[in-house]
């Protein structure tokens, strides 16, 4: 056998490997190798009396566990396991109604951060794709004092006609596409006031 | 059964005897016999398997999770996940190969489900000239009983941090290896990977376990054993004097 490398020696203390090659790289492996080996050796026992000592930790809950296996068995074995009981983590109903929430939460985080996201993103396209402030007029022809009446006034005329908000509920408003001026008339009767909104279309030219 | 520290791997690998005082019919039958009970519906032969073979489940469980609550959840669903497929199961290995198995899945799966933080493996792939360098394995050793210095709180805690430490990976075919003894092919036939993988990722699981246990190394001999018990240093000795001598 020539170099004799470490995941040699690793097989070696595992037993992969076959009789003839294991007292080759037995007889190979040097001072260091036959350590290395013991190490190997070690690490596994650590390992191994850890977790025995961890399963005698929980024997008491490992006992009870046979109850609930059986409940789902019988309930129609439900896909949620039910807990033992754990001397670390309260159980389910304990603990106040905040803390059953943050358990909650710690379970279904996964699906909480996806809705957040889709969340968000419904949000951020909701912004980019909204519609421009509209804002509706109601407008009523009212011939301006002085001038003719009637079912042929501005229709071709040279009467002029103001368009009136009715009722006016607002102060000030933006227009799209034009100019609006807000101001008030006498009524005909002279007790009340209208509020009159002039819309002037950009593309329109004055007096045209 | 009960953690015996002078107790070998391979006989800790036997199966536990049932502790419940309401012990099921079934000790003293073999695995097959309880198998084929269970699969026409006879709930204790079903019952006598558990308690067979819960405490090993158990165990594997815990040791790839790493949380008591999580290791329960996850042999309580292998059961019955094995109750609800026993008609599937040949009895071309034993039960417990085939539990283990679905114990193995589901706890790798609980990994993936529930990672909150991912160590990521950066030493996946083969070994590089035979893991020399940096990355050798370090020729020492804490020497002594390993159960023995396993009763020392602190070793168990150390021991376990750096478990936790681990990759998922390299901590479930650790485990697996210790644990059940399984060979490197079966290994991979259980993750899914080649045999390559299988011993890339035990010898850097091993190589991590020793670097953060390193201090313990140059600790006093056996520094969990009481006075006047000096096994440690006898095994030390006996390590190093074949360590001169590698041809006896």
């Amino acid at each position: 056998m020539s170099k004799v490398t470490d995941p040699d020696l690793m097989m070696l203390a595992d037993g992969e490997l076959d009789a003839a090659d294991a007292s080759a790289l037995e007889r190979a492996a040097g001072a260091n190798g036959v350590v290395k080996v013991a190490a190997v050796r070690e690490v596994g026992d650590l390992v191994r009396g850890h977790l025995e000592l961890a399963t005698d930790e929980a024997e008491d809950r490992l006992a009870g566990l046979w109850t609930l296996v059986e409940r789902r068995l019988d309930g129609g074995e439900v896909e949620a396991p039910e807990r033992a009981k754990s001397d670390r983590e309260p159980s389910a109903s304990a603990g106040g109604v905040w803390s059953r929430f943050l358990r909650w939460v710690d379970g279904h985080r996964g699906h909480l951060l996806t809705g957040a996201l889709s969340a968000g993103a419904v949000a951020a396209l909701a912004f980019v794709l909204r519609a421009e402030p509209r804002v509706e007029i109601r407008t009523v022809e009212v011939p301006v004092k002085g001038s003719a009446t009637g079912p042929d006034v501005g229709s071709g005329g040279s009467d002029p006609i103001v368009l009136t908000a009715t009722p006016p509920s607002i102060e000030s408003l933006e227009v799209t596409g034009g100019t609006g001026t807000l101001f008030t008339i006498e009524d005909d009767d002279g007790g009340s006031e209208t509020a009159v909104i002039w819309v002037t279309p950009d593309d329109v030219l004055e007096g045209i | 059964m009960r953690y015996n520290p002078g107790v070998t791997k391979r006989a800790q690998a036997q199966p536990a005897p049932a502790r419940s005082p309401a012990r099921p019919a079934g000790d003293g039958i073999d695995d097959r016999e309880l198998v084929a009970r269970a699969q026409k519906g006879d709930r204790v032969a079903f019952r006598s398997l558990f308690e067979r073979y819960s405490r090993r489940a158990y165990s594997l469980a815990f040791g790839v999770v790493r949380n008591a609550d999580d290791a329960l959840d996850v042999v309580q669903d292998a059961f019955i996940k094995a109750h609800r497929h026993l008609d599937k199961f040949e009895g071309q290995a034993s039960f417990y190969t085939w539990l283990y198995r679905i114990v193995m899945n589901l706890a790798i799966d609980h990994l993936r489900k529930n990672r909150r933080q991912k160590v990521v493996d950066f030493s996946e792939g083969t070994l590089d000239e035979g893991g020399l360098g940096e990355d050798s394995l370090i020729p020492r050793i804490i020497g002594g009983n390993p159960g023995r210095a396993l009763l020392d709180r602190e070793i168990r805690d150390r021991i376990a941090a750096a478990l936790d430490e681990l990759s998922d990976n390299h901590r479930a075919v650790l485990v697996m290896r210790e644990l059940e003894g399984l060979s490197y092919e079966e290994m991979a036939q259980v993750m899914g990977c080649s045999k390559g993988t299988i011993m890339s990722r035990l010898f850097h699981a091993r190589r991590n376990m020793q670097k953060r246990l390193v201090d313990l190394y140059d600790r006093p001999a056996n520094l969990a054993n009481g006075p006047g018990d000096q096994p440690g240093e006898e095994d030390r000795r006996g390590i190093e004097s074949e360590a001169e001598d590698p041809q006896s």
